[in-house]
């Protein structure tokens, strides 16, 4: 009994000391938590997957999360350099060079299509969905275009190096961008030389990487250019030129040495703007915009705590009182990748990858094209009349087919026209088991199952029961209703607001 | 709501009469009949549009100096005077600066520049050095003042993917859509139906405020998709328009403004201009982009639309004078903004800043890009500029 009450007693002080502050008061990790925390590290979590994180309890649940996303695993992906040789362009006419390397842009684009569709693939059914969630974040924070970086193997290489260290160190992660072929690419740093720097990398590493806007004089950026200078990319290999390194002095900071690029980056790391920077960003993209400054707070003091190691920072946050705060729930949009990722893990259905892709598309947000250096903004920015219409639109296709005509107007993807001349694509087998039809059998049971499985936040009374009226006609002889009726009714759930936000 | 009420009942007048088609003609005069109200139409330049090579001054040494590779000589530039000439993508550019529709605004930009292509462009679309934190945009105040009362969905269009900032305000959620065939939803009626009546549910207090946010979006949406539908069903273009990304929005914006759309503000994006490398063919094709402006107001000058609409151009901010070593440029400071139509005093308007006396190897701004905001609010608006963007000293004289 004494000991009992000591351990609890020793708790509470490690809880306090741990927050000190608000959220005193430990996690009542029953099913709504649970979901949320599923909703929010995993994509679409399904019933069943919800009651066993309730069975485990918070900490074994998280523990579970971040062994997947911490986890050593080989690359699944073959990836090649698919690029044009000098050699091979020698003697051919300038047609016949552009011919050569329009051809090989086009099977580089098609190595980068496949990546994709095999990204989106282990986002709906991977066993490490948390994984998968931290690279499309990072995939955000250190962004890079396939726009800018014409070359499928570095976006590729790029990606996976977000994977190996997603919940792994950061500083080892800033330091590997920093030195990445795409990234040089990207912002320019390839091109940045002893006495003709070029600033895009040396801002933007500190704008939006490390510390934030307004951490920084433009001065400290003409000096981190000067330490930025020197890399150079030949085909795969990155290295460093030492002939076009500006190795004089410079101030960055305060501090005034003659600082490299590694240095440069030490110097970002040291700042407690850049805990306090990374933090913020991973509270607003996990919790959301309106998370008490409490949470981000404590994040950062675990990647003070910890050298950087992100996992134990990660733990923090998904452990933490302020992360289940009622008021964050359910207050989330789901960015496009989500949306469809979470639908298709709910169906269970079949869907081509690529068809999911091009429906984020569609819907604001194309893998490997975010509309600029800041990555994708996220939040009620994905909300507009445009892609409002097209996310409710592409998730009654993803659940009820898709016909060539519905591909008409707006986009150039590809890969929707290649759908759109090959026909079209259905789901095969029915979205309800026998034993679900069997206890399914008034419209009301059907609205509430759909709700109940494809939703976060349950509509009101009166909502559902305009659901239900709808397809009140089909229940002949209190029968659950065709395939094809269920999923026509499941078109509407996924097109009420709740549908959009967990 | 009236004016398109009318459309309607004329349309459905003219088919009844066994006109058919209803003529173009008959179309322009309607929408012009109907009372069309003054329009702006907003293109921001995303990345920071290099001033110095739009506007070139040719005859100044030191830019040919500190630009040894992208410099233009006075050949390639059209000719706008003896010492500036436009970047030649922009065909259409001298003959609507001669025609005095086109007016020019040197040295553009702000105390203070920001360097950062977001807080620069925060602080132009909040026209407050606050940027965000000003809480709304300055044609989001626009509108909340001048327009307190309009209920149609369309008083602000974007026509593209992100919504800026400058039109954000709590009154009046812009209508946004990229390309107008894919701006509906996709379904049965009785389903739509269904759906609307469950989005008109008034019980909400339970439901987490995201939801209503997207109800609201929803109910917008679902009409301002059916009334883009039929504008640009009905618009045929007396004009040849560019085949590009730009030219097919400003297609759009004319067919709403031919239907007799409601809208107030028309905000449009063209980017592409962040040149920190091979900018000479990289702005190039941006400002090709560009001078479908050309097309579109002749397209309303056919449709005698061109008194009732203004075109405001910006960027974030010009780039550096010198050239860096990847033949591009690096983010800047004052810039070139133009303002397009029947009713602008056309001509050069600013000044041009010295290559001499620099800020950091950046251009000192000669005009506060606020002093063309106002007279936008004020001739144009006809409303009081300070309580939108706060008291401006000397605004331009381009209405």
């Amino acid at each position: 009994m004494h000991r009992t009450f000591t351990l609890v007693l020793a708790s509470c002080f490690a809880l306090l000391s741990l927050s000190n502050t608000l959220f005193a008061q430990a996690v009542v990790f029953d099913a709504a938590a649970a979901r949320h925390l599923l909703a929010r590290t995993t994509f679409g979590p399904s019933a069943a997957e919800v009651e066993a994180a309730v069975a485990a309890g918070l900490n074994a649940s998280v523990d579970k999360l971040l062994a997947g996303a911490t986890a050593r695993k080989p690359r699944s992906f073959e990836v090649k350099p698919i690029r044009v040789e000098r050699a091979a362009l020698r003697g051919l006419s300038e047609e016949e060079r552009q011919k050569k390397q329009n051809e090989n842009r086009r099977e580089d684009l098609q190595q980068l299509r496949s990546f994709t569709a095999w990204w989106m693939e282990v986002m709906v059914g991977g066993d490490a969905p948390l994984r998968e969630k931290l690279v499309l974040f990072w995939h955000g924070h250190f962004t890079s275009s396939m726009r800018d970086v014409r070359d499928s193997k570095r976006m590729i290489d790029q990606n996976e190096l977000l994977r190996e260290e997603c919940a792994g160190s950061f500083r080892r992660m800033l330091k590997a961008i920093t030195v990445d072929a795409a990234m040089l690419e990207y912002l320019d740093n390839d091109e940045n030389r002893a006495g003709k720097p070029n600033e895009n990398y040396a801002r933007e590493v500190m704008e939006l990487f490390t510390l934030g806007v307004g951490n920084y004089t433009e001065k400290d950026i003409a000096e981190a250019a000067r330490a930025l200078t020197g890399w150079r990319v030949r085909g795969d290999e990155v290295y460093l030129d030492r002939r076009q390194q500006d190795r004089g002095e410079k101030t960055v900071l305060g501090v005034t040495a003659r600082i490299d690029t590694d240095e440069l980056l030490e110097i970002l790391l040291a700042r407690p703007e850049a805990t306090r920077w990374v933090a913020a960003r991973l509270v607003r993209f996990f919790a959301g915009e309106n998370a008490a400054p409490e949470l981000a707070a404590s994040v950062a003091a675990a990647l003070r705590e910890n050298d950087w190691q992100l996992a134990p920072a990660l733990r923090v946050l998904f452990t933490h009182p302020g992360f289940y705060a009622r008021e964050l729930r359910g207050q989330r949009v789901l960015s496009p990748v989500e949306l469809v990722a979470s639908l298709t893990h709910r169906t269970g259905d079949v869907v081509p990858p690529f068809l999911l892709v091009a429906a984020a598309s569609r819907m604001g947000q194309t893998l490997f094209d975010p509309p600029d250096v800041r990555g994708w903004g996220g939040g009620a920015d994905w909300i507009n009349s445009a892609s409002l219409l097209e996310r409710q639109n592409w998730c009654g296709h993803l659940v009820g087919g898709v016909n060539p005509r519905d591909l008409k107007g707006g986009g150039d993807d590809r890969a929707l026209r290649e759908l759109a001349r090959s026909g079209n694509w259905t789901p095969k087998k029915p979205l309800l088991t026998q034993e679900e039809q069997a206890g399914i059998t008034t419209e009301r049971a059907l609205v509430d199952h759909l709700c109940r499985r494809f939703l976060e936040v349950q509509p009101l009374e009166a909502v559902r029961a305009t659901l239900a009226e709808r397809v009140k006609a089909e229940f002949v002889g209190g029968r659950c209703p065709a395939d094809k009726v269920v999923r026509g009714l499941l078109k509407l759930v996924l097109s009420l607001p709740e549908a959009q936000i967990h | 709501m009236l004016r398109r009420h009318f459309l309607g009942t004329t349309a459905l007048g003219a088919a009844l009469l066994g006109l058919g088609r209803i003529p173009e003609g008959l179309l322009v005069s309607r929408a012009q009949r109907s009372g069309v109200e003054r329009a702006l139409v907003v293109v921001q330049l995303s990345g920071g549009n290099d001033g110095l090579n739009t506007v070139v001054p040719f005859a100044d040494d030191l830019y040919h100096a500190a630009r040894p590779r992208l410099g233009s000589k006075q050949a390639d530039t059209l000719a706008l005077n003896e010492h500036l000439g436009f970047h030649k993508a922009l065909k259409s550019f001298p003959a609507l600066h001669a025609s005095g529709q086109l007016a020019t605004i040197l040295g553009i930009g702000y105390a203070n520049p920001v360097r950062s292509h977001f807080s620069s462009m925060d602080i132009w679309h909040a026209a407050d050095a606050r940027g965000k934190l000003a809480g709304s945009g300055w044609l989001g105040r626009l509108a909340e003042t001048g327009f307190p009362d309009a209920k149609e969905p369309e008083l602000i269009v974007h026509v593209g993917n992100r919504v800026p900032f400058a039109l954000s305000n709590k009154k009046h959620a812009p209508v946004a859509f990229a390309a107008p065939a894919g701006f509906r939803w996709r379904g049965g009626k009785e389903d739509l139906a269904a759906l609307e009546k469950a989005s008109a549910s008034e019980c909400m207090e339970d439901a987490p405020t995201s939801v209503g946010h997207v109800r609201g979006t929803f109910r917008d949406a679902v009409k301002a998709s059916r009334n883009v539908e039929n504008a640009v069903r009905e618009f045929k273009p007396a004009t040849p328009f560019p085949e590009n990304g730009l030219s097919a929005h400003l297609q759009s914006v004319a067919a709403m403004l031919t239907a007799g759309f409601p809208t107030r503000i028309y905000s449009l994006e063209l980017g592409g201009f962040d040149t920190h490398n091979q900018q000479l063919t990289r702005q190039a094709r941006c400002l090709d982009e560009l001078d479908a402006l050309g097309a579109f107001q002749a397209e309303l000058k056919a449709r005698k639309l061109d008194d009732k609409v203004l075109v405001l151009v910006y960027s974030e901010f010009g780039r550096r004078v010198a050239e860096n070593g990847s033949q591009g440029t690096d983010h800047g400071a004052a810039g070139v903004a133009f303002l397009l139509g029947s009713k602008v005093k056309g001509g050069l308007h600013g000044s041009m800043p010295s290559l001499k006396d620099l800020e950091r190897g950046d251009l000192r701004f000669t005009t506060d890009f606020r002093t063309l905001y106002a007279p936008i609010i004020a001739q144009w608006f006809g409303m009081q500029a300070a309580p939108i963007i706060g008291e401006v000293a000397e605004p331009l004289a381009v209405l």
